[in-house]
């Protein structure tokens, strides 16, 4: 949909003096879905939308982002971001959920599964911030203090943009990147963005390195293959340190993959939400999808990856 | 008319943006004082300290609060603006679109009282009201004000742009105020209030009621405590005119006698009168220093 309707759709939340915007719907099981930087929870409709019909999806706009709060005072960081979302949970009565992230909400959502286990049902992460893989160049930039100074919200907006395209495969629809950038397009969302990017923070990555073996939840890593940004090296670190994890790579994608590849990560999320990793195959590549039309062109369809039916 | 955007103050100007902000305990340092910096920012810092032992006293707070609440009891007395049933708002929507209104409903009177009071002093007035007390309120943002948004002057929607040229046509290439541009954010709710206020705004009622708060600014800009001296040499020898600072205020006093009355307007379709009439987000009073209290 158009993030204008998104927008209407979003209800609010208060955490003390701060506010979270977030997105509600569906009925089930809660999957939160955590968005990254410079996103929001935008991000996430079109599989939000394939998730619906089975799990109470829960999308919120991490505070700084979006829709949520962006006032300049106050704490950014995974640690703060994480304990917002546990308060947010906690005001919406959710015990525990399967958590979703992507980019830093990856990052959220593995602190979330690393301090505070007995929250989780089930963790997925794509394309995730971790170890020291973070923050990428183009946000250390954006984090400088003078950058608010120096560009204006229009030319950040336009330059977010051309960003924003190096992480999809293939150019996303123009109405995605102008919502994508939306909430940023004034000073104030400039600024925003600006205290979150200062906010990003290696240590609080590396700090969770000797609690990972200790996730026991199932952990569904996801990678677009070709992720200029935070490259698949680190999904293979992840999985070899969280004791019940599985990578699956997926080719003809990039840092956006729930975008680039929707119907195979709506597939595959919906195939580890009802039945758990054991669903899946052990460590897999997903291939790029066939060429439409060619199923019916003479040979028999190519066979589906192993989880995919 | 020139304003500096304050993502464009450095140094001094910059300093003086935080000041504002925090003894006038807002998220924004408002049109007014965007203006000021724009167009005469030799004279701003010099303008801003003579003013700023006013501006943090709880007499200041008190006449603020004493034209919102006239402006509210005048408001309530106009008809409905019948702009919010209009609109089709979500919860967040609504939940920020009042939060800004409240922002700017507690900062504009506030920004009147200001400017009457330069304007006053300005002009030769003797404003200093004897016996009236210093007691100063507390600093700094309230806590859960929201962050002053705004809309660019140029909005990429083009129905927003042809409201925004609308605007600047009936108040007379006047700059556009704050609320104008905040509620920008929500395209279609301030395409309902113009197309609300636009009529009213002709209407004689309305005009004695603008006439009436800034008139009222002037009346309470008497009322605070210290003695405020701005004199024009002064002035001229940082390289500004008087006269035309003078009239940048008093443009900037009318225009904010109608804003408040315009967010009153806007805020009773959210809230009961007396919410609306009280302030949004009242002081504490500031703990004197130790020599103070001795």
């Amino acid at each position: 949909m158009d993030w204008r309707a998104y927008q209407q759709r979003q209800r609010i939340v208060e955490l003390g003096d701060r506010y979270l915007s977030y997105l509600d719907q569906g009925e089930g099981a809660p999957v939160v879905l955590l968005h990254g930087i410079p996103t929001w929870g935008y991000l996430w409709d079109d599989l939000a939308a394939r998730l619906d019909s089975r799990w109470r999806v829960l999308v919120p706009d991490l505070l700084g982002f979006g829709y949520s709060d962006k006032s300049d005072r106050f704490d950014r960081s995974i640690s703060a971001q994480a304990e917002a979302v546990e308060r947010w949970l906690d005001l919406l009565g959710i015990e525990r959920a399967t958590v979703v992230g992507h980019d830093l909400g990856g990052a959220v959502a593995l602190r979330i599964g690393a301090l505070r286990p007995e929250r989780i049902e089930r963790l997925c992460v794509m394309n995730t911030a971790c170890y020291d893989a973070w923050p990428v160049e183009v946000m250390l930039q954006l984090g400088h203090p003078a950058l608010t100074r120096l560009v204006s919200a229009r030319t950040l907006s336009v330059l977010m943009q051309q960003g924003l395209r190096l992480g999809f495969h293939r150019a996303p629809p123009a109405r995605l990147l102008a919502g994508l950038v939306a909430p940023y397009g004034t000073e104030v969302g400039k600024l925003s963005l600006v205290r979150d990017a200062v906010a990003l923070d290696t240590n609080l990555t590396m700090e969770l390195n000797a609690l990972l073996p200790k996730i026991e939840r199932e952990t569904l890593v996801l990678w677009g293959e070709g992720d200029r940004f935070l490259p698949v090296q680190y999904g293979e670190r992840l999985a070899a340190d969280l004791p019940r994890a599985r990578l699956i790579r997926l080719m003809r994608a990039r840092h956006f993959v729930m975008h680039d590849r929707l119907d195979e990560v709506a597939e595959l999320l919906e195939l580890f939400l009802s039945r758990g990793l054991g669903a899946l195959a052990p460590s897999m590549e997903v291939p790029e999808p066939a060429p439409k039309g060619s199923s019916g062109a003479g040979g028999p369809p190519p066979p589906s990856p192993p989880g995919l039916g | 008319m020139k304003e500096l955007g304050e993502h464009e103050a450095i140094g001094e100007l910059a300093r003086i943006f935080h000041d504002v902000r925090q003894t006038l305990r807002a998220s924004g340092v408002g049109l007014t004082v965007r203006l000021l910096a724009g167009e005469f920012p030799r004279s701003l810092p010099f303008l801003w300290e003579t003013l700023r032992g006013n501006v943090e006293t709880r007499a200041f707070e008190d006449a603020a609060d004493h034209l919102r609440a006239e402006a509210t009891g005048a408001a309530s007395e106009l008809a409905p603006l019948g702009a919010r049933p209009q609109v089709r708002l979500g919860d967040s929507q609504a939940h920020r679109l009042r939060a800004t209104l409240v922002l700017h409903h507690y900062l504009a009177p506030k920004l009147l009282v200001l400017a009457a009071a330069a304007r006053a002093a300005l002009q030769g007035a003797r404003l200093g009201a004897v016996g009236a007390s210093g007691e100063r309120i507390e600093r700094g943002v309230p806590a859960r004000m929201v962050a002053m948004e705004l809309e660019s002057e140029r909005p990429p929607d083009h129905r927003t742009r042809a409201l925004f040229r609308a605007v600047r046509r009936a108040h007379r290439g006047q700059p556009l105020g704050d609320e104008i541009r905040a509620l920008a954010l929500w395209p279609s709710y301030l395409h309902a209030v113009w197309d609300a206020l636009e009529p009213l705004a002709e209407t004689p009622r309305y005009r004695d009621d603008c006439d009436r708060l800034a008139r009222a600014a002037d009346g309470v800009a008497h009322s605070l405590p210290f003695s405020i001296s701005l004199q024009p040499a002064h002035l001229a020898r940082l390289g500004d005119r008087a006269s035309e600072l003078v009239d940048r205020l008093a443009r900037q006093q009318t225009q904010l006698a109608a804003s408040t009355l315009n967010l009153a307007l806007c805020l009773l379709e959210w809230d009961p009168v007396d919410v609306v009439r009280a302030s949004p987000f009242p002081a504490a009073t500031r703990a004197p220093l130790a020599r103070e209290a001795a």
